[in-house]
């Protein structure tokens, strides 16, 4: 990696300025990953003076700055109780507190990081991304485009509702990269199912959610909807798993994740 | 680039380079208890505390921690010291490679962690890698540290 030059705006105008003035401008957010990348970057934007690294609520929403450390959002009481913890479940999956303390939420969505744990939890909880020019949009319809037009990130937004919500990763070890993720929320029997590290970006699995909330809910109708999501998703084969254990994995996992969150547990 | 750090409690201006990493800034400057591992975040033997805050010095920028406070284990002496002698007694201590970085996070978990359950300790320390001792020992020289209040 190599940086040519290095820039903290001070105001939100500034920093956008700079992030549209050069395709080769780069917004960093921790830091965390950015080693494992070759990239030449003509100027690296730190975000740091932006007041963006504090998390705030109202009412009905947790308002996370782009610039909160992942541990800072662990350490959030409230992130402890909404949907069941599933997001400090996801947070604590993440390495250990040292990296924690240096990745932020902003470089995690911007990074778009396909074995992200924590973006797949926060696509079943729905989260929502509001940028300084495109304002709100759905985190789903984020990881959705292609080649996103270049924005500042300022916050992430998550809905504080009653909610359960389940999370698991798969990893060989402790530290490493998740082989598979999954994530099941049910917010008033409207259940949500993302799945990560297929080892694609992650996923709701829209038909089989659709499914789920159209059927009164039995094991034989959870049963079927894990197979949907197999029918649906793509998963594929790297130096971490094969793409049929995926599969497998992916069939457990969802199946426990909704029972949990529907309380037919075995 | 010029750069301000407080360094264990003493201020240093110094010049890094943009894509200079802290762990580099850090060794250059003889602070040679901060060690180089993986490089890549994975070990935690690299781990610093930024103001206050245990981090992979390998992966933080030296001009993002332009300002700022970095505390290595020097910097704890008597901590250190009582860590270290815990260590000893419970035979956690082999060949010493991770042992400042594996100082560093203890302090930063006592200080932030009130009354951690055994759980919390293992979380917290999850990101220190040590390949002789192993974990056993580690965790109960840590409960009595954390035990003494000396």
């Amino acid at each position: 990696m190599k940086i040519n030059e290095f820039y903290q705006p001070n105001t939100l105008d500034d920093a956008y300025d700079k992030i549209v003035e050069n395709s080769n401008n780069q917004v960093m957010g921790g830091g965390a990953w950015m080693k494992l990348s070759g990239a030449n970057i003509n100027t690296l934007i730190h975000l740091g003076n932006l007041g963006l690294d504090t998390v705030s609520e109202t009412q009905d929403k947790l308002i996370i700055g782009a610039m909160v450390s992942l541990h800072q959002v662990e350490s959030n009481k409230i992130v402890g109780t909404i949907y069941n913890g599933m997001l400090l479940k996801a947070i604590k999956s993440v390495m250990g507190v040292q990296i924690r303390n240096v990745a932020t939420i902003g470089g995690t969505v911007m990074g778009r990081y396909p074995f992200s744990d924590v973006l797949t939890a926060l696509m079943a909880m729905k989260a929502k991304l509001v940028f300084y020019k495109r304002k709100e949009i759905s985190l789903e319809d984020y990881l959705l485009e292609k080649k996103p037009e270049r924005d500042l990130l300022l916050f992430v937004e998550i809905d504080k509702k009653e909610a359960r919500g389940y999370f698991k990763k798969v990893s060989k070890t402790a530290l490493d990269f998740a082989i598979l993720n999954v994530a099941v929320s049910n917010e008033n029997g409207n259940l949500a199912i993302s799945v990560g590290a297929r080892p694609g970006l992650a996923r709701l699995c829209h038909q089989a959610m659709d499914y789920l909330n159209q059927n009164e809910i039995s094991d034989e109708i959870m049963q079927s909807a894990a197979g949907k999501v197999l029918e649906e998703l793509d998963f594929s084969s790297n130096s971490k798993a094969g793409k049929e254990y995926r599969m497998e994995l992916a069939k457990v996992y969802v199946l426990r994740g909704l029972k949990a969150v529907t309380c037919h547990e075995d | 680039m010029k750069i301000k750090l407080t360094i264990n409690n003493e201020l240093k201006y110094l010049h890094v380079e943009k894509d200079e990493y802290l762990l580099d800034t850090l060794r250059q400057n003889n602070y040679l208890s901060v060690r180089r591992g993986c490089d890549t975040t994975n070990c935690g033997v690299c781990t610093v505390l930024l103001d206050g805050k245990p981090v992979p010095s390998c992966s933080v920028l030296s001009v993002v921690a332009d300002g700022h406070v970095v505390t290595t284990v020097e910097g704890i002496p008597q901590e250190a010291e009582k860590l270290g002698t815990y260590f000893g007694l419970e035979g956690a201590d082999q060949c010493g490679y991770c042992n400042p970085s594996v100082a560093l996070t203890i302090y930063a978990m006592k200080k932030e962690l009130k009354n951690p359950t055994d759980e919390d300790i293992k979380d917290y320390l999850v990101g220190n890698l040590c390949r002789c001792s192993g974990y056993v020992a580690q965790e109960k020289a840590v409960r009595k540290y954390l035990g003494d209040k000396s």
